[in-house]
This record gives structure tokens, sequence and C-alpha cells, in this order.
């Protein structure tokens, strides 16, 4: 064994140091701070929204079957809190119900579609052709096929959630490192065993930019089976406010949509500042 | 079978030939390339750049069929090596897996090779290539040289018995590139695996090999075999020497030669 030059073992010295300097396992920013971070500034946005709405009806005079006052919503969502507590409920396990379905049959289509350009052909029409149906026409054939209850309002969450998730999941299955998917084939990795080491965490990011979307659509997609078929849900709630000009209702409904919106969409952030800390999107 | 494999070469190609698809007519890349590469020699490929070094590579590799003749590995087909886990490959891109740690990338192999998958293996891999301080990384807190590195240890980590390498330090800074360049010339006089090399450095390409093969610009032929008799163990002030300089000037030669054609 020959002895390293003394300029080379320095020079290495030197870049240890250094390297060493840098945080330890990958730094994670504080649980607080980032749900502060992330909750603030939306909080002061809608204040002052809420603050500009209230002041506009009064100043203009605006009818309450027209827009009511922020006031009057407040007053429709605590007088009977229940209503929209049940309502938003039933609509949060609709849409969540339907993406599981939409989502998570997309995904398992698209392993498929990933690993064969023949059949990624074949079905891409048909999975266009479901993309491009009007959520409005089939819902109420849904409810005709299936009756009213949990069934066609999962089917039209599905249905809204399942593209989005399907083109994103094919298109991350096949974005993997040339140069990882070489070393695995080099090894004579089988597909399995490159579907769970490389293209399925590979894929992980496009999953959650498709998430990011699906939730809320998820959510429009039962509250619209819901308002269709009139059997609880926030949907009902909105149809019935419709039908007696009880704007102030109507529009607090909308407000539970959107919360249940906002948390979900909160809750997915999360996790995904958990489950992707290796990627560049997170840099600190 | 047994007897066929201990006295194959680590490596042969026999007159492959590969042409690209490309509009119009098809783009030639490779034109009857013989090569080998023994048991337990260094063998660098230096050419110009789009000569078809890579694509000779993954055909050695297995990752690309040649259009016409046939590589083997230890005698047999690249894809039969491949599964007997006796290829390590490193490339330009480390292709390191970014969710995992330094040290889980290293055992990545073990995990299909189904090797022996004990952390002192690890530890002893990653002891080699001097990022012992790291296994609790990720890669993207790694700098060029380091992930190189890595892929290094890598490579090694299933015991391959022919190493395949496409310029692996060609991203890299020159300081970087001199400490990787000794830490496998070191590894592979221990080890005697055999290795090929691509490169596009003639100085390295001399200093670390037994034969160097010059391709010519495209499509790629064999321009000259040019054999390295320096001693070894080598060291880098052997860079200084006139044998060295005769060397690196005979494969600038050859390069010239086909550069001008
Ligand atoms: N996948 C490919 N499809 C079409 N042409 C390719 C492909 N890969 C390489 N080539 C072409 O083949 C030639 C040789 O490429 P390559 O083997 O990468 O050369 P080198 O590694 O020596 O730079 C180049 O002209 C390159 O453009
Ligand atoms: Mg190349």
């Amino acid at each position: 064994m020959t002895v390293r030059p003394a300029a080379d073992a320095a020079r290495r010295e030197a870049n240890r140091t250094a390297a060493s300097a840098a945080p330890s396992p990958l730094p994670r920013r504080g649980l607080l701070r980032t749900v502060l971070a992330s909750t603030l500034p939306p909080a002061l946005a809608v204040a002052l929204a809420l603050l500009a709405w209230s002041a506009w009806v009064r100043l203009r005079d605006v009818p309450g079957y027209l827009v009511p006052t922020p006031e009057a919503v407040a007053r429709a969502l605590i007088d009977d809190p229940w209503r929209f507590v049940d309502a938003g409920r039933a609509s949060l396990v609709e849409a969540l119900g339907g993406l599981v379905l939409g989502a998570g049959g997309a995904l398992l289509l698209a392993v498929v579609m990933a690993h064969s350009r023949p059949l990624e052909r074949a079905l891409y029409p048909l999975a266009l052709v479901v993309k491009v149906t009007p959520v409005v026409a089939v819902a109420p054939l849904f409810i005709i096929w299936f009756g009213f209850g949990i069934w066609p309002k999962l089917l039209v969450a599905a249905l809204i959630t399942f593209f989005p998730m399907l083109v994103n999941a094919v298109t991350g299955l096949r974005d993997v490192d040339p140069a990882a998917l070489d070393f695995l084939r080099s090894l004579h990795a089988s597909r399995w065993q490159v579907f769970w080491r490389l293209r399925g965490p590979a894929s992980l990011p496009y999953l959650f930019a498709a998430l990011r979307i699906s939730v809320p659509l998820a959510l429009i997609g039962a509250v619209v089976a819901e308002w269709m078929s009139g059997d609880g849900g926030l949907g009902q709630v909105i149809l019935i406010a419709n039908g007696d000009f009880d704007t102030a209702s109507l529009f607090a409904a909308v407000l539970v949509l959107a919360a249940l919106a906002v948390l979900l969409s909160g809750a997915l952030a999360l996790l995904e500042r958990t489950v992707l800390f290796w990627h560049e999107s997170f840099e600190g | 079978m047994v007897s066929i494999t201990a006295t194959a070469p680590a490596l042969a190609l026999r007159q492959v030939s590969h042409w690209y698809p490309a509009r119009g007519e098809a783009l030639r890349a490779l034109d009857a390339v013989e090569l080998t590469v023994a048991d337990g020699e260094f063998v660098s490929l230096v050419g110009p750049s789009g000569c078809g070094k890579s694509t000779l590579l993954r055909a050695a590799a297995g990752l690309l069929a040649p259009t016409e003749g046939a590589s083997t590995v230890f005698g047999r087909p690249p894809a039969a090596a491949a599964a007997a886990h006796e290829l390590g490959l490193v490339t330009q891109d480390a292709g390191l897996l970014p969710w995992r740690t330094v040290a889980a990338n290293v055992a990545l192999p073990l995990e299909i090779a189904g090797g022996d998958r004990r952390r002192a293996v690890v530890e002893e891999l990653l002891d080699r290539v001097s990022l012992s301080e790291f296994a609790a990384y990720y890669p993207r807190q790694l700098s060029g040289g380091m992930r190189q590195r890595v892929a290094l240890a890598r490579a090694l980590a299933h015991r391959p018995r022919l190493l395949l390498m496409d310029e692996p330090f060609g991203a890299l800074d020159e300081i970087s590139r001199e400490d990787l360049r000794l830490e496998l010339l070191r590894i592979q006089e221990r080890e005697r695996m055999s290795v090929l090399f691509v490169t596009h450095s003639v100085r390295e390409a001399v200093l670390l090999s037994d034969r160097v093969v010059v391709l010519s610009s495209a499509p790629g032929r064999v321009l000259a075999d040019i054999a390295v008799d320096l001693p070894r163990p080598r060291e880098e002030r052997l860079e200084a020497t006139t044998e060295f300089l005769d060397c690196v000037a005979s494969v600038r030669a050859a390069l010239d030669v086909g550069r001008r054609r």
C-alpha cells in the first residue's frame, strides 16, 4: 500500500471539515412555526375580506336576500350549528370516499399505463372521455342508477378526481432518474423491485400535486351530487336555502365548504412536508 | 460451463455496430468495435465526444442491444452477468435515490442481490470511499464529489467482478476528481476487479489503466489499443515521469489521427 501525498491528505481534511459544518440529518422546521406561517397570512386576508364585504353591503344598502351581511351569515351558523356540522360531516365523508375511489382507481390504472406504452395509448382516450364528461350531466344518471344514498355522491366525487391523479401518476411513475434506473437494471432488478424502490417514491411529488387539485374537486363533486339528489350534506342545505331565499344559510353552507377545503388542504400540506422531506421543493 | 467462465475475458465485444433510429437515415454510433477486457484488467476508453463511448458501455452492460455483433461478460450475455450480480455501474450522474440516506443508497444492491446486509458491510464500503461520517446524510446535502463517492461505494457493494464506469468523474471539479481517481486506483489495485473506464482525460486514462483504447469520431471505431507498461501500485507522482508522458503522447497522437479523418 502506498502513502498518499501529504498535500492530498490535507486537501481531503479540508473538504471533510467544510462538509461536517453542515447540519447532520436533514433539518426540519418546527411544526408550530410551519402551521403559523401557513395559517396567519390567509387568516388575515379572510378577515380583511369580511370587513370589506360587511362595509360594502351596509354602505350600498344591498337587500339581505341578495347578499347577506357577514353578521347574518354568522347568525345562521350559530342559530342551528348542528345542521351545518351534520351536513359538513356528510359532505366530507362523501368527498374523502370519492377521493379514495377516484384517486385510488387512477393510481392503479396509472401503474398499468406507466409500464406499457400500448396500454397507455389504448386507455388514454377512455380516460379523456371520463375527463370531459360534465358532472352535471351524469350526476342525475348516477342517482337514477344507484338511487339516493351515498353511492352517487361517491361516484361523482371519484369521477372528477380521477383524471388529475391519472395524468400526474403516469408522469410521475415515468419520470425517474435515468441514471438510477440504469443502475437498477445493471443489477437485473425486477419490475417489482424497480417499482417499490424507484418509480413509486419518485412519483410521490406528482401524487401530492394531483391531490392538491383533487381534494377541493372531490368536495365540489360531493356537494353537486347532494344538490341534485337533495338528501343530506351541504348540497342539500344549499338547495333548500335557495328555495327559501335564505341567502344567509346558503352563504353559511358555502363558508363551511370552504373551511373544509382549507382544512383538508392544510392537512395534506403537512403530510406532504413529512413524506417529501427529501424533495428539493422543501429546501430550507 | 464453470471452466468457461473461469477462463473467459471479463468483457468481450465482437464486431459490435450500433445504429440509432433517426429522421431520414439511421445514425451510426459504433462501427464493428472489437474490444476485450481481461480478468482483473483496467481498460480505459477515450475518444472525441459523441463517438459512441456511452453506447459501447451500455452495450457492455446489457442496457442496450447492439444492432450487430454481441458482447459477453465472463463468457455470458450481459443480462446473465447482471442477473448473477457481476456488474457494477457508475455513470456521470450519480443516480442516487434522494429519499434514501447515504448508507441506504449503498445498501441498495445488497437488497436486490440478496447479499450480506449487515451494517458493518455498509460501514466498510463507506470507509473505503472516506464517507463514514456521512452515512446519515441525504444526497442533496452532499457535494458532487461526495455523491460520486457514494455511487462508487454503491457500485462495489455487491462485489461485482466487472466495473463499468462512464465518465464517473466528468462533472467534478479538478480537486475532487484527483481525489476520486486515486481512491479508485487504490480500490482496484487491492481488489483487482476488471474495469472498463470511459473518460475524456488522457492523463486520467493513462494513470489508471493497463490499456487505453482510442475510438475514432462517430461512428466509433477502435483506432488504437495502447498498453500502459507503468509499474503498480501507481502513484500521483508517476505523472511527472517520462514513461508516463510518452504514454500520454502516444494516446494523444492516436486521438489526433482520429480527429483528422
Ligand atoms: N438514445 C439515443 N438516440 C439517438 N441517438 C443517440 C442516442 N444516444 C446517443 N446517440 C447518438 O449516438 C452518438 C454516440 O453517442 P454516445 O454513445 O453518447 O457518445 P459519447 O458517450 O462518446 O459522447 C452521438 O451522435 C449521439 O448523438
Ligand atoms: Mg457519453
